[in-house]
Parts: structure tokens; C-alpha cells; sequence
């Protein structure tokens, strides 16, 4: 986690892959104080609507059909005792699974809303989330009946995706503040989700919920922390590695808000496109990000 | 110490690593670093270098360039590099100041060798966070620095050598503070810090007493008050560079030294390394441009540090709009750092940034790296008296904020217009 | 849209029911107090008058041409019913001048009117702004020190007076060809606002109100705040301490639909607002009090401001307390004081001295902090050994410096940064002191009859600081010591949050002399201790084992004990005895978990920069009295306690925090 001498990071040095590479995060300095995560509290924790969940930080954890048994395992049961949710895709739950079923979202492909994908908490009947591609076509939502809907996941690997992940956020998460119901935007009755293989690791998450995600789920990441393709580690090592990449990842986001004068995610981060700016991203991307570009105040 | 003990005193480079991964200090910058350091004599007029990397400040150039892209190298007289700091009240015989890097992030020798340079050659070194090393207190042209833990400062510290520096953050980490691994807190850093051994040093992320603009402006006046020194300040840049460089200069500061993203540094965290903060060609125009709007340029100090590479990177930071530049990592590239990435351990190849024990195996030769230093500076300024000489310049105050002489090569035109490059 | 950052003073006067109406003299002198917090580049004031009740809505704008007049009196002419326009009323500063109109409408009409007629003045570059309209708020701000506003509306010359007038003076970090719509105060439906601070929550706030009948931003977060007390009360009709209460802290349960308004990063509020039926002035410090805030009363005035000394120079005998982190003070006309913005204040925040003041003390009304500093400088060397100062108010960096065999006597309130660096000595306070009191000093000593507020001691390294009442924030922060140079910091009262923060040498005492009857009140605020390496901390009483160091959130560990029992490793009979508790500390866990499952739900608590500390809760020793007794016995003599007092305080039981293997040696004291 601590590294020396000048970053080798994108978008100044390494070919930057995704446009989350081009954007970077402001730290607080001289006009509002920065908060040290070592000593003062830095809240992580993200309220999901309504089912009652608290999350310990904007973080799920992905289960992906092609991951070893082991790993899932792992994922699941990390997920539920760090306090986030694994999310499941492709298959019912697995035996011995249930006893974690209260942090379960279920991806099990058997439903349909308005021709979007269902994923539904596990062990709760009445309440939805809606999977959408990650795309700025969204049609759907124009007349919709959002009832039982407690929120929306923008999916980069689900079929139909034509945008970047961060354009998609961004984009559904004003869509949903210009919806009203009862003189509310919708926004606040729905909880926003990002979701795509390629997220790599905090900073990315950090951007994500900035560009208006409630919490993000993880890609690849923890398959390759698990490190067992063409190993066979023991299910407490396997588990071991699960759990501190997701404590480590809490730590690291706890940095970056902290850095920028952030004490509260939930409140002060989602959606605070303010705090980010972007580097050789042009302007219609900008635009719908709605990130300034570096440099401009 | 007894003889069987001596330490073995390290007079030369190691080979560079072959690369494994995409580096900024690749081999090529190294080289031309050691050249300069070894002979003190101008090895390029223009970066040879630059076309393997991809920063803004790369895809600038001077339109002179596009015009004489191949000059020789040479020694030119008639170009004066000399300046002055702080409402003119440091003087300085070339635009270069070497960065604030404390005792403790290195490991002695090579934070003397800075100070002895500074001296000789009439420029300015900070001596960063850790408190003054007793050796290094004897040389003059120095600054002290006020940080966030106030390690090792008190009154008699504030008042040894030429400036304090008021240190916000770096562009390594903009919102963090100091860190020293507490495998580096041996029993000499302990003692000048006055922390236990062992533990890490995380100086707190803000000064607990700096949460406005206001406060800073108290505090600035406070150490005037205590010692009648000119104040500089130094931040990270941040999304709001410009308003803060600003309130810097409305506040009574004499300078702010902006230290880019990609800045180095002896410990970070990874994640906020790599994502907090702008590079520092974005901010000196910007910045240059507000301090001018609103009167508070001239006299001012901008000086500008995070990735400053060659003579010609100091020339386009002076033309885009800084008076003064800070090498960091390059400082220490002279002096033999080969870019290990590992100064956190403690276990510097180079012996640069090693844990200080009381019995080191090997020590850095104070004269060796001292030697290089001074050459690198002589080198380097010979360098950008050459670059000079083909703007058709003759003394640096003329090249400070002449964004006209620059063109864009490759980059966004929005960022250009930001920038103030055609 | 451009955003602006500014840094400030701020003031809020109110007065009691009976009492005569608040002057504009009296608002004038007090936030000219502190000029030094602001710049001749922004002002303002705001008056409220109950007396206006059933008069039309006062309507003023900034324009920047008489088009701009013509344009928006013909946009009010399709809302309102009746206009008076009563002109400009302020000399033109850099382009802009101030329009006053007097229409008829309802509130609901006039907030859409403003609206839309803002939304068209910022569409194309700046035109002006309606920046304020209500029936009983009048907004007086441009661009200069509070007293060049004062004159160009001809305030004082008018004799202006009302019910509670509120002021600012602003320091922006950026451009002088500043317009007078960035001032302070920021007005929306009775509402006006001065504020303090610059909250990084500042963009998902804009989100909040974008979507909810908000268009147009300046592109300042003070107006923000404004528009956001402004909705929750009068859009959704909330009672102002509630929704005082979602600015300052994020709500529990997290699942409010208010959550883009909660403020996070620094800020000190004072606002105004008006019902109809009673004149309220709100006071905000936001959870880390990052920003000072404190207020006060006497029989006429109630206070609120960002200095004592702009609340002392118009009260010598007010009394004046810190909000607490987080605090929301509330108060009105008809009421007096609703929320005190601190528990307990009665107790902890009196008048603790009675020297009189000298005649022969050199008198530094009116002067700077820099003259006074100079003045001592050339007594001191002179070789003059007692300096008195009288009438200090708020004047900064006093005491920096002072010779060994020198005593300074300061009569009046210290003003920030007193004793920083200083060496040697003895400075003396008859009065409060402000923030950052002996920051970097190490040696000689501070004595305080009365309170200091934040950053008591920041790496204070030698000498002794006594301070009879009570200190804020951050007390000790980052103290350390060296080679038999052992600081100390008695404080006769209590403390707010991380106390000893980063601590690494020295000690530290709390006593709540004031409250030795009441075993039920906590001296300390929370995470104390955080970060401490070295050194050592006595509180008398037992403090909360959740106010020490910094704690996962519970909800955390509850779920790993969750997680832990249903694979078994624990029983679930331990999970419910520690889910009883308030919080969860290490220590607690320690006592029912060992081996695998306690190696494993460390990790929360744990990293490899946390020291452990040891906290005991228990009688002194002799170790500690040697450690103790003769830096309390000075402590004692200084504030001339009693002898049966001290003796009752030492047989008191200390809360007693160290690090484990604690750093302390166990050297005598010096007598």
C-alpha cells in the first residue's frame, strides 16, 4: 500500500485505459482541512433503500459464474461478515450458502422488468433492482412504474452495453435526480450501483461513487488477490487474502476521502463530481460526466 | 567506532536496472543526469528524452525548437541565469532549488552534500520536515521547514538559515502528511524528532491549527512575527491551485512552491499517489495568471516542482509562468539513485535513502556526492543558458511568463487554452 | 459555474425580549473587532425588525446597468401585484449597484419569481442578482471592510436599529474585481446567512438542490446553505432545529431523503430567520469544529460570533461559551436561548477572574497585534520583568519570545497563537484565551484564569500551561518530550474531542474542578487519545470507555461477530453480551474472544499504526503523585483553590491512559 518516489500512473505516464484513468481526485488543502484516517473517524458506511442493509463501504463483492468454488465461497463469506454484499450471477445459490443469504444479491437470470434484468436481495420477496447495460439509452425508464423498485445497476458486462461505465453512472444518476415522484427526486428512493469486471481497486471505486454511485462492485480484482489459478490454496488462505483486499481497499478509500476533505461518504461523496477533474478527456465526455477539466477552478 | 567496523564508503553509480515497467526516469533521463553530474558540463541543449513520455509538459515546445531542433551543446557566457526570491531578498545564481526532502527520508549524507551545493553555488536548498541535522545547520543557504508535526522546529531552528517554509502538502500526496516508516525511525531520527523508535512518523494530514485561509494568514504572520524571515509556502496541486495560490499571496506569504502530481517522495500511499492532484504545467500558468490579474505577482516567488527533468523542462516551467524550479528525485538521481522504488524499506542500493543507523555498513562519500551536485547544478544551468541563448535570451527575468515563445505539439486544444499555449 | 472560496468573520447580535433594539454602531464595532479575519474585499450586514409585520416583501437586487433594472422589474411585474421601487441605494463599487423594490406577493409566487429572474441575470456572464427579499430581513452587502459597507448604505447615518443584525467580513482567496453577489450575508425567504469555512460536500449539495426548484448558484457553498435552510424549512416545513440538525450531522439511520443536505468539512454558521411571530438566530459548528464558533449572553444581548473578542467589545460581562463540535445553538426574541449549543455550559463556562485591571497597565485599545508586539519587544529589552497589557482583545501572537525572569500580565482576551514558540518565561492571562494557545513551545510557563478554546498546546514540548476552565478541541495535540524537558497541561475544566491526539510525551490533566459533585458528566469529548504513542493523561472520574482512541463503528463488529458465530468459532451468547454495549472497544472484545476469532476481528481495530493503550480507571499511586504533585501544587497556588480541595482531588479515582509498554519514565517532579 505505501510505494516511493513519483507515481508511474496513468494518465501521466502509463497509457491511461479507461476514463477513470484520465480522472483525478482533489486533496483539501490551506481553504478546508484534510482528515487524517489514522486518527479521526472517516465514515465509509452506505445505506441501501428498501431493505434495511447497511453497508460498511461502497464496495460489493462480484461472484462471477467462471470463479473456483473456492473463491466464491470466499467472496460470500467475506462479503457477509465485512458487511457488503456478494453478488451473485449466473446460478442459484449454492448449498451451505443461505446461512450468509441476508448479504446476497441474486443475479439468477430467471426475471424480467420492462425488459431489463431483475437481481433481487436474497430472502426478501417485494423489492427489485433493476440491471441495465452500461448505455445513456434509456428509454425504459421514461414510463416505468417505479413501485418495488429499490434500485438500479449499471452493468458494463451485461449484453448491450455501448458507454463507459463512468458516462453510464453518471448519466443514470441524473436521470434519476430529474425523476420526481411526490415532489422527491427518485434519487433518493433508489440506490445506485456500478458494476463492471475492469474495476481494479479504490481509486476506482472512490471515482465511481463520485460520479454518483451509491457503491461499486469489484471486478477481477479479487480473483486475482485469491491467487489460485494453477495453485490449489486452502480455503482459510483463499479467504485470508479475500479479507484483507477488502479491508485494505476500506483503508484506501478512507485515504482518498480523507485527502479530499471528506468525513462522510454517503452524505458528502456520492455524486460530488466537484471533487474530481479530468485530463485529456474531451469536452462531450466532460460534459456528460460532468467533470471540469484540470485546471479550471 | 572500531576499525572492523568501519564503513565502506560508496564512491560511485551502480548500473542502471534494466526496466521492467513504464518509468518517467527511464534510462535515458538517467544518463543524461549522471553526464551533467560527472562533468558539469552541458550534455543537450534540448531534452533529448522527451518524445518517451507523455506528460502535458512534453507535447509543449518552444517554437525555437521547431526551428533549430539539433544545436550542439555548448558553454555560452553572455546569458545571466541569476535571480532573486521573496520580494528580492534572496538571491539566487540560478533558477534552481533543491528540494525539500527531510532527514530521515535521507540518510544524511546526501541531505549535507544538498546543503553544501547550496552554498557553493549560490542557490537555495530546503531541508524538509525532520528538524536540522547538526552538520547541515552551518551552511547558509538553507530554508527550514514548518510542517504539520512540527518535528524537531523550535524557535532557534525557525531562525537558522535563509527562509522557512510552511509545508501544507507535496504533490506526491496533496492532503497527507509526512510519513517516515518506522523502520527508518532509528535512535538519531528519534532523538531530533523526539518520537519513540520504531513507530512510523505520520505527521498529521492538515496542521491542526491551518483549517482556512485565515488561519494561514495567522500563521505566516506568527513566524514573521517570531523571526523576521520571508515565508514561503508549499502545497500539492489541487483542483483549486489557483485560488490557493492566491490566498497564499494575499496572506503575506513571499513565495508558494507548487509541487506537481508525480512528485516524488520517500513514502505515500499508493492509491493517493497515483490519483490526487494535477501536474504542475497546469498549474503555473494558471496560477501566474491569477497572481497577475490580481496584483499580487510581482515580487512573488512561484516555484515550481513534481517531475522537473532537464534544463529544458525548467525553461518551459520560467516561460509558462514560474521563476524558480525544485528537483527533487532528479538531486537524487545524481547523487546514484537508480528509481528501486523502495525507499520505504529502508534499504536504499544507492545509500541515499536508507535507514540511518549508528553504524552503518556503507556510508555515501560526502565529497563524491557533494561533487556530483555541484556539478549537476553547474550543468544543468549551463544547459538553460544554451536553451537561453537560442530564445534569444539574455537574462532569465525575460523568460518568466513568456507563454508566447511556446506552442502546443499534440495536445487537447481546450487544455492548451488553459495552459495559455497557442 | 465558477466557484469562489472565501475565509471570514462572522457575528450575530440579537436582543432580548425587552431590552433596547441592537444598533448598528454596536454591529459595526464588534465585527470591525476583526478585520484582520476579513479583507476589503467583502461585507456585509443583515437586520431583522418583527415590527414589519403585513408590510410588502423588501425585494433587493444587484445590477449592472439600467437595463438590467428594466428587465427584472418588468419579470416582477408579471408576479407581483404592486411594486414600489424605491431606487438604488448604494454608491456603485466595481460595476455593480444596489436596487431596492418594495412587492406585493405572496412567498410561495416570490420564490418562483426569484428563481426564474436569477436564473436569467447569471445566464449570460453576470447581469446582477436578487440576493435578498422578505418582509422582515434587510440585506445591507457589497464590496469593502464592514465599515465601508456601513457607509455606503448609509447605515449609521439612517440610525438603522433592529431585533438581530448579523455581520460578515470576508477574506476570498481569488479576484478583486470581486462582485458584491460573493458577500456575505446570502439571503433566501427570511433566511440570511453569514458563515465561516468552505464544505467539501459543496458539490453533492448542489446535486441535493438542483433537482428541487433551486437553478441558480453564485457558485459559493455559503449560499448554498442558505438555499438549503431555506428548503427544509420552508418547503418542507421542518422545525429549524431539525433541520439544523441534518446540516451538522449525517442522520443515524442514514435512509433520509435529505442526505445531499448535510454539510461536511469545515463551517461556522450564524444564521437569521423570521416566522412572523418570533426573530430566531441560529448558530452551526460543523462535527469536527474545524471552524471557531462561540456565543454568549448578557441581560440585554444574546451572541454569536467567531471571536470572543468581537462579543467583548461590546460586553465585558457577557458570558461566553464554545459551541460544542457539532453544536446547534438556537435562540429568539420571544424565547431567549432554546438549544445551548453545549451540554452543561453553566457549569463549565464562568467568569473565573476577578482582577481588576491596572491603572498603570499600558492600554492597547485600538492598537494592532503587530504594535503590541513590538511594544513588548522594546520593554523586554529594555529589561523591563513585568509587562501589563490591559484591554487586550483578540490581539494575536502576544508572548512569542519572552526572556527567561519576565513575567507578561495580559488583561483582557488573548487573541490566537498566544505563547507559540516561546521558550522561557511566564506569560498571564486575566481572562480567556483563543485557539492555539503555546503551539510549538517548549518552555517556560501560560497561565489562563479563565478558558482557552481548540489546539491547547499543539507539540507543545517544555514548560507548563494551567488553564482554570475548560479547553476545546485537539488539547495536546502531538505533545512530546525529550531528555528530562517534560511539558505539562492542566486544565481545571473539561475538554471536547482528541484530547492527546498523536500524543508522544508529557502529561496531561483534566480535573472538572467545577463539577466535582457529579460523577454523571464526562470531562472528555470522544476519541481521546487517538493516535497517542507516548506520554500520559489523568482524567478525575471514570470516562466512558467509547470516548477513547478511534473505534470501528459498532455495526461493523457486530457482523463479524455475526459472521464469526456462524462458522462456529463463537457462540452467539457472546455476540449478545457485547451487542449490549454502546460501543464495542478492543478491550471488550479482548475480554470475551481469544485465539483464531480474536486474531481474525482485530483487524478492524487494529494496523500497524495503532499503539495499544492501556486505560485504568483506578487510585493515584505514589508513582503518580510523584509524577503530579508539585506541577498540581503550582496549578493550585496559581488559582488559589484550597488546600482541603486538593487533597479531595487527589483522592479522587483517575481515568489513567498510556500506551502499553507507555513511554513514561517515572522521574520526580520537579517542586
Amino acid at each position: 500500500m505505501i510505494a516511493s518516489m513519483g507515481s508511474t500512473g496513468p494518465p501521466n505516464v502509463e497509457e491511461p485505459v479507461f476514463i477513470r484513468d484520465h480522472l483525478v481526485c482533489d486533496g483539501a488543502q490551506v481553504t478546508r482541512p484534510s482528515i487524517d484516517p489514522y486518527r479521526e473517524p472517516v465514515d465509509t458506511q452506505i445505506y441501501l433503500h428498501g431493505v434495511g442493509i447497511r453497508l460498511s463501504q461502497p464496495l460489493i463483492l462480484s461472484v462471477h459464474p467462471d470463479y473456483p468454488s473456492v473463491v466464491r465461497r470466499a467472496l460470500v463469506r467475506a462479503a457477509y461478515n465485512l458487511g457488503l454484499l456478494a453478488y451473485i450471477r449466473g446460478t442459484n445459490l449454492a448449498a451451505g450458502e443461505e446461512v450468509y443469504g441476508g448479504r446476497i444479491l441474486l443475479d439468477d437470470g430467471s426475471r424480467s422488468h420492462a425488459g431489463l434484468g431483475v437481481v433481487r436481495y436474497y430472502g426478501h420477496n417485494g423489492p427489485i433492482m433493476l440491471k441495465t447495460p452500461s448505455t445513456i439509452g434509456l428509454e425504459w425508464a421514461a414510463n416505468l412504474s417505479w413501485k418495488n423498485i429499490v434500485g438500479v445497476i449499471v452493468d458494463e458486462d451485461h449484453a448491450g452495453s455501448d458507454t463507459p461505465i463512468e458516462v453510464a453512472t453518471s448519466h443514470v444518476d441524473r436521470m434519476l435526480r430529474r425523476i420526481s415522484s411526490d415532489g422527491q427526486p427518485m434519487r433518493d428512493r433508489i440506490t445506485l450501483i456500478a458494476s463492471s469486471r475492469s474495476i481494479r481497486g479504490a481509486d476506482d471505486i472512490f471515482k465511481l461513487v463520485a460520479l454518483g454511485a451509491d457503491a461499486v462492485a469489484l471486478g477481477d480484482a479479487a480473483l486475482i488477490a485469491a491467487d489460485c489459478i494453477g495453485k490449489t490454496p486452502s480455503e482459510d488462505i483463499v479467504y485470508e487474502r479475500i479479507e484483507n483486499l477488502a479491508i485494505a481497499l476500506q483503508k484506501e478509500v478512507k485515504l482518498l476521502a480523507g485527502a479530499a476533505g471528506v468525513s462522510s461518504i454517503y452524505t458528502s461523496l456520492v455524486g460530488n463530481r466537484e471533487l474530481l477533474r479530468a485530463i485529456g478527456l474531451d469536452a462531450d465526455t466532460r460534459a456528460r460526466l460532468g467533470v471540469k477539466l484540470a485546471g479550471v477552478g | 567506532m572500531s576499525w572492523l567496523e568501519k564503513p565502506r564508503i560508496v564512491q560511485e553509480y551502480l548500473p542502471i536496472p534494466p526496466a521492467n515497467n513504464v518509468e518517467f526516469w527511464n534510462h535515458e533521463r538517467i544518463e543524461h543526469i549522471r553526464m551533467l553530474a560527472r562533468f558539469g558540463r552541458p550534455a543537450w541543449v534540448w531534452d533529448r528524452a522527451k518524445h518517451t513520455s507523455r506528460r502535458i509538459l512534453d507535447r509543449i515546445r518552444f517554437r525555437a525548437e521547431l526551428e533549430s531542433p539539433t544545436i550542439e551543446p555548448r558553454e555560452v557566457d553572455d546569458v545571466d541565469t541569476s535571480t532573486s526570491l521573496a520580494y528580492r531578498q534572496i538571491e539566487m545564481s540560478s533558477p534552481l532549488y533543491l528540494g525539500d526532502m527531510s532527514f530521515g527520508a535521507l540518510s544524511g549524507i546526501p541531505n549535507i552534500a544538498l546543503a553544501k551545493t547550496a552554498d557553493l553555488t549560490g542557490i537555495l536548498t530546503g531541508t524538509g520536515e525532520g528538524g536540522l541535522y547538526e552538520e547541515v545547520r552551518r551552511y547558509r543557504r538553507i530554508t527550514v521547514q514548518w510542517a504539520s508535526a512540527r518535528f524537531g522546529v523550535d524557535l532557534d531552528v525557525l531562525n537558522t538559515g535563509m527562509g522557512v517554509v510552511i509545508k501544507i502538502g507535496q504533490g506526491a500526496k496533496p492532503g497527507i502528511g509526512g510519513h517516515l516508516p518506522g523502520v527508518k525511525v532509528t535512535k538519531p531520527i528519534s532523538e531530533t524528532r523526539r518520537i519513540p523508535v520504531g513507530l512510523d512518523a505520520i505527521s498529521p494530514a492538515p496542521h491542526h491549527d491551518i483549517y482556512s485561509i485565515e488561519d494561514l494568514g495567522q500563521r505566516i504572520m506568527a513566524i514573521k512575527e517570531a523571526t523576521g524571515k520571508p515565508v514561503f509556502v508549499k502545497v500539492g496541486v489541487t483542483n483549486y491551485i489557483a485560488y490557493i495560490a492566491s490566498g497564499i499571496a494575499r496572506m503575506g506569504a513571499d513565495g508558494i512552491i507548487m509541487d506537481g502530481q508525480g512528485a516524488g517522495t520517500g513514502a505515500a500511499p499508493e492509491v493517493v499517489r497515483d490519483n490526487v492532484g494535477l501536474p504542475i504545467e497546469i498549474a503555473v500558468p494558471v496560477v501566474d495568471k491569477a497572481l497577475r490579474r490580481e496584483g499580487y505577482r510581482d515580487g512573488f516567488s512561484v516555484i515550481a516542482a513534481g517531475r522537473v527533468s532537464s534544463a529544458e523542462d525548467t525553461a518551459k516551467l520560467l516561460a509558462l509562468g514560474a521563476d524558480c524550479v525544485s528537483i527533487g528525485t532528479a538531486a537524487l538521481i545524481g547523487m546514484g539513485c537508480i528509481m528501486v522504488h523502495k525507499c520505504h524499506l529502508g534499504f536504499c542500493p544507492a545509500v541515499i535513502t536508507n535507514k540511518i543507523e549508528e553504524n552503518p555498513a556503507r556510508i555515501l562519500s560526502l565529497d563524491t556526492a557533494t561533487n556530483w551536485t555541484v556539478n549537476l547544478v553547474r550543468g544543468w544551468t549551463a544547459e538553460l543558458k544554451a536553451i537561453m541563448d537560442v530564445l534569444g535570451i539574455r537574462h532569465l527575468d525575460s523568460l518568466v511568463s513568456r507563454r508566447n515563445l511556446l506552442v502546443a505539439d499534440g495536445l487537447p486544444s481546450d487544455m492548451a487554452e488553459i495552459i495559455g499555449v497557442g | 459555474m465558477e466557484i469562489v472560496k472565501s475565509g471570514c468573520g462572522i457575528l450575530g447580535i440579537m436582543r432580548k425580549q425587552g431590552a433596547s433594539k441592537v444598533r448598528v454602531e454596536e454591529t459595526l464595532n464588534s465585527i470591525e473587532c476583526v478585520r484582520y479575519r476579513g479583507s476589503r474585499l467583502g461585507a456585509g450586514f443583515a437586520v431583522y425588525d418583527l415590527g414589519r409585520k403585513g408590510q410588502p416583501i423588501i425585494l433587493k437586487a444587484f445590477v449592472n446597468s439600467e437595463e438590467t433594472v428594466e428587465w427584472i422589474s418588468t419579470a416582477l411585474g408579471e408576479y407581483a401585484s404592486n411594486i414600489l421601487t424605491l431606487g438604488f441605494d448604494s454608491i456603485p463599487v466595481n460595476s455593480f449597484a444596489s436596487w431596492t423594490a418594495y412587492v406585493e406577493m405572496d412567498y410561495e409566487t416570490a420564490r418562483e419569481a426569484v428563481n426564474r429572474i436569477n436564473s436569467h441575470l447569471l445566464a449570460d456572464g453576470i447581469k446582477g442578482r436578487i440576493y435578498s427579499w422578505g418582509r422582515y430581513v434587510n440585506v445591507f452587502k457589497g464590496v469593502g471592510y464592514p465599515s465601508d459597507v456601513c457607509s455606503y448604505y448609509g447605515l449609521a447615518d439612517k440610525g438603522l436599529e433592529g431585533d438581530l443584525w448579523l455581520a460578515h467580513t470576508r477574506q476570498p482567496t481569488n479576484s478583486p474585481g470581486v462582485y458584491p453577489i460573493w458577500s456575505h450575508p446570502f439571503a433566501s425567504h427570511e433566511w440570511a446567512i453569514v458563515h465561516n469555512g468552505d464544505v467539501s460536500s459543496f458539490g453533492a449539495n448542489i446535486e441535493f438542490l438542483r433537482y428541487r426548484g433551486y437553478e441558480s448558484f453564485v457558485g459559493t457553498d455559503s449560499e448554498v446553505i442558505a438555499y438549503i435552510l431555506d428548503y427544509l424549512t420552508n418547503v418542507e416545513e421542518l422545525p429549524i432545529s431539525e433541520a439544523a440538525h441534518l446540516l451538522t450531522n449525517p442522520p443515524a439511520d442514514g435512509l433520509s431523503i435529505y442526505r445531499g443536505a448535510c454539510l461536511d468539512g469545515p463551517f461556522s454558521v450564524i444564521a437569521g430567520y423570521c416566522d412572523g411571530q418570533d426573530v430566531y438566530m441560529l448558530a452551526l459548528a460543523d462535527r469536527s469544529k474545524f471552524r471557531p464558533l462561540v456565543v454568549g449572553e448578557d441581560d440585554e444581548r444574546i451572541y454569536a460570533a467567531s471571536e470572543e473578542a468581537e462579543i467583548r467589545t461590546i460586553s465585558a460581562k457577557a458570558r461566553v461559551w464554545p459551541l460544542s463540535p457539532g453544536g446547534i445553538f438556537l435562540a429568539s426574541l420571544r424565547k431567549g436561548i432554546i438549544l445551548s449549543g453545549r451540554e452543561n455550559f453553566k457549569l463549565f463556562y464562568r467568569i473565573y477572574c476577578n482582577h481588576q485591571q491596572p491603572d498603570d497597565a499600558l492600554d492597547v485599545s485600538g492598537m494592532t497585534a503587530s504594535q503590541v508586539n513590538r511594544l513588548v519587544k522594546k520593554l523586554v529589552e529594555n529589561g523591563v520583568r513585568e509587562i501589563r497589557l490591559k484591554n487586550v482583545n483578540g490581539h494575536r501572537y502576544l508572548g512569542i519570545n519572552i526572556p527567561e525572569g519576565t513575567r507578561l500580565h495580559i488583561y483582557g482576551v488573548a487573541g490566537n497563537c498566544l505563547a507559540n514558540f516561546n521558550k522561557s518565561g511566564e506569560i498571564i492571562v486575566y481572562g480567556n484565551a483563543q485557539d492555539d494557545v503555546g503551539d510549538a513551545m517548549y518552555g517556560g510557563r501560560v497561565i489562563i484564569h479563565g478558558d482557552a478554546r481548540d489546539v491547547v498546546g499543539q507539540a507543545l514540548q517544555g514548560g507548563e500551561i494551567f488553564v482554570r476552565g475548560s479547553v476545546g478541541n485537539r488539547a495536546a495535540i502531538q505533545m512530546r518530550e525529550f531528555h528530562g524537558n517534560r511539558p505539562y497541561l492542566v486544565i481545571g475544566g473539561r475538554t471536547d474531542d482528541y484530547l492527546g491526539e498523536y500524543m508522544a510525551g508529557g502529561v496531561v490533566f483534566v480535573l472538572g474542578i467545577d463539577a466535582l459533585e457529579r460523577d454523571d458528566i464526562q470531562l472528555v469529548g470522544h476519541y481521546t487519545a487517538t493516535g497517542m504513542v507516548g506520554g500520559r493523561i489523568y482524567i478525575r472520574g471514570e470516562v466512558e470507555r467509547s470516548r477513547i482512541s478511534l473505534n470501528p463503528p459498532k455495526a461493523d463488529v457486530m457482523q463479524y461477530l455475526d459472521g464469526l458465530a456462524k462458522e462456529g468459532l463463537i457462540d452467539y451468547a457472546a455476540v449478545k453480551s457485547l451487542g449490549e454495549m454502546k460501543a464495542i472497544t478492543y478491550d471488550d472484545v479482548r475480554k470475551i474472544l481469544s485465539g483464531e476469532p480474536l486474531r481474525r476481528i482485530s483487524k478492524l481495530y487494529r494496523s500497524k499504526y495503532y499503539k495499544e493503550l492501556r486505560i485504568d480507571y483506578r487510585m493515584l499511586s505514589d508513582d503518580d503523585h510523584g509524577i503530579m504533585d508539585g506541577v498540581l501544587k503550582r496549578f493550585f497556588r496559581e488559582f488559589h483553590f484550597e488546600e482541603r480541595l486538593y487533597d479531595r482531588l487527589l483522592s479522587s479515582r483517575f481515568t489513567v491512559i498510556e500506551p502499553v509498554g507507555g513511554s513514561l519514565p517515572l522521574e520526580k517532579a520537579e517542586e
